[in-house]
């Protein structure tokens, strides 16, 4: 099976200094992938160089086989691929209808947009009863819903999503990876960029650890979950895990 | 000081502060988009507004060598992005304000080495005298500059509003790069803002020149000047706000001449640029600018 999205090889930085190096990662229709790894590790430069923010230095970018590497990002968006800023980054002064009517500038349909906008109001009732009202004063999880709802009105073939929970409380954590989930259920291919690994790892099926700019493990996102490497890593589990274990044994004795 | 001079003043003021907003609306937008202090946007529309005047010399129709000088200027706006600014478009924020300020000199030298340093008439296209409403007897040529200005604001707003490009132009606005990822092309959008700048700015510069039936090349900078204090008065980011701006300076203008006298008309929005600097940084109507990383 060929991937839908194919990055071989890839070198891109700022400037002289290279943040990436010869990194590739697959995406398969239908498939949703975690990308994990602490700050600074290339994550968002990555999700840039395929979104055409950045132009790489070496390597491929391949959507269904047709190179997107070095393309303007609205060419890149156009032919499908739509990345969900971190931060959210709604138009602060545009209506939040509005803000989904920027999300589909691409498309020409517009009885379809109209119905689809509509879809999406239902689906997130919030964003109904709100669409008069500025993105702006929207609260921060309210926002991340609009910016991903903003990113499904381009029709993605493949949909990045970058930190979406950067930021958020607890619950709105929950209700974000709800969505998340939900779009993964539906078969969306998707591109998770997240801090928040267990989460992560929980809506994904595969996922790639990023550390310096090259991919130091990847696999089946719920092997990772149990990966002892990974936990200890990332999740925060190992040393504590051990510590409790102690902690057990001082009480047993 | 009695009723009728004040009130002369008062319209004054207004056709002179429309010539300001006019002025001032292409420069906002450029500030807004790019944080980008345009220093050549005066030098550009006196350019445009010379060619107009030429091209009248070499027989052209009035209203044509108009609408030409226009183009002109959307022109060059274009140009001067293109050769002075996109390439400095990341570089720190000093660095693109440097580049504009030669891009001014670069234009206003070659239209000195075209035309001269000397004051030239401008052709009067609106009729002076005066129509009487109720009584008072109006001036007819502020009043005109004030309908023209308030017709291509209402025709920037509806574009702004209503149309798809509209809507793009105010999303690269809020956030430039929230933009490109919607598959707006920003690098196609940001020399058409700079074109409808210096389009609007040059029918601006041209009813100002035949106001005060003059025009001259070092007049490119008073319009910067006049375009930055009405953007800072009204608020960058902000469309609306920079009309209103323009409007406002111009009244200021007026009383300032009204109480002290007309050496103090250039000195009043050089006070209000610092006194807003000062006092209230966001404009009377503006949004606060958040710094993006």
């Amino acid at each position: 099976m060929t991937a839908l999205l194919e990055i071989e090889g890839l070198e891109a930085g700022y400037g002289r200094r290279t943040v990436l190096h010869r990194l590739s990662v697959r995406l398969h229709a239908g498939e949703a992938i975690a990308l994990i790894g602490h700050n600074g590790t290339g994550k968002s430069t990555l999700l840039r160089c395929i979104s055409g923010q950045i132009v790489p230095s070496a390597g491929s970018i391949r959507l269904d086989g047709a190179s997107v590497a070095g393309l303007a990002p609205d060419r890149i968006v156009r032919m499908g691929i739509v990345q969900v800023p971190a931060g959210r980054r709604v138009f602060p002064r545009l209506s939040v209808r509005e803000n989904l009517e920027a999300g589909a500038f691409t498309r020409r349909d517009r009885a379809d947009v109209a119905r689809e906008i509509a879809e999406l109001m239902q689906r997130f009732p919030v964003l109904g009863t709100k669409q008069r009202l500025h993105a702006g004063i929207l609260s921060g999880g309210e926002q991340q819903l609009l910016a991903i709802a903003r990113g499904l009105m381009a029709r993605p073939r493949v949909l990045m999503v970058d930190e979406p929970s950067l930021g958020l409380s607890p619950i709105m954590v929950d209700q974000v990876f709800d969505v998340v989930n939900a779009l993964v259920r539906d078969g969306m291919a998707l591109v998770l960029a997240e801090q928040n690994v267990r989460k992560a790892l929980q809506v994904t099926h595969r996922a790639y650890v990023l550390a310096q700019g090259r991919v130091s493990a990847e696999g089946a996102s719920g092997s990772l979950l149990a990966d002892a490497h990974v936990r200890e890593s990332y999740l925060g589990l190992g040393q504590a895990a051990a510590f409790g274990a102690l902690v057990d044994a001082a009480e047993a004795s | 000081m009695d009723a009728g001079y004040l009130l002369a003043q008062l319209v004054n003021g207004l056709a002179i502060g429309s010539v300001y907003a006019l002025i001032g609306v292409g420069y906002s937008m450029v500030y807004t988009i790019l944080y980008l202090i345009n220093f050549a946007h005066g030098d550009v529309i006196m350019f445009g507004t010379m060619a107009a005047l030429a091209l009248m010399g070499f027989g052209v129709p009035a209203w044509a060598a108009l609408a030409a000088g226009c183009l002109v200027g959307a022109g060059l706006g274009m140009v001067v992005e293109r050769v002075a600014y996109r390439p400095v478009r990341n570089a720190p924020r000093t660095v693109p304000m440097i580049s504009a300020l030669g891009a001014g000199l670069v234009v206003s030298s070659v239209a000195q080495g075209i035309w001269g340093p000397d004051v030239m008439s401008f052709p009067q296209l609106i009729p002076r005298g005066s129509v009487e409403l109720a009584g008072v007897a109006l001036p007819v040529q502020p009043l005109a500059i004030l309908a023209v200005a308030l017709a291509l604001v209402a025709i920037g707003s509806a574009v702004l509003e209503l149309t798809r490009w509209g809507r793009a132009t105010r999303c690269v606005c809020q956030d430039m790069m929230a933009a490109q990822l919607m598959g707006i092309p920003v690098n196609r959008l940001v020399p058409a803002i700079y074109a409808v700048g210096g389009l609007i700015g040059v029918a601006g510069c041209s009813l100002f020149a035949m106001y005060f039936n003059a025009v001259w090349v070092q007049m490119g900078q008073l319009a910067t000047t006049k375009a930055w204090a009405a953007a800072m008065l009204g608020g960058v980011g902000n469309f609306y706000g920079a009309f209103a701006g323009g409007l406002l300076l111009g009244v200021a203008e007026a009383l300032a001449v009204a109480a002290f006298g007309s050496l103090f008309k250039d000195g009043a929005s050089l006070a209000i640029i610092v006194a807003v600097l000062l006092l209230r940084p966001n404009g009377l109507f503006g949004t606060p600018v958040v710094a993006r990383s």
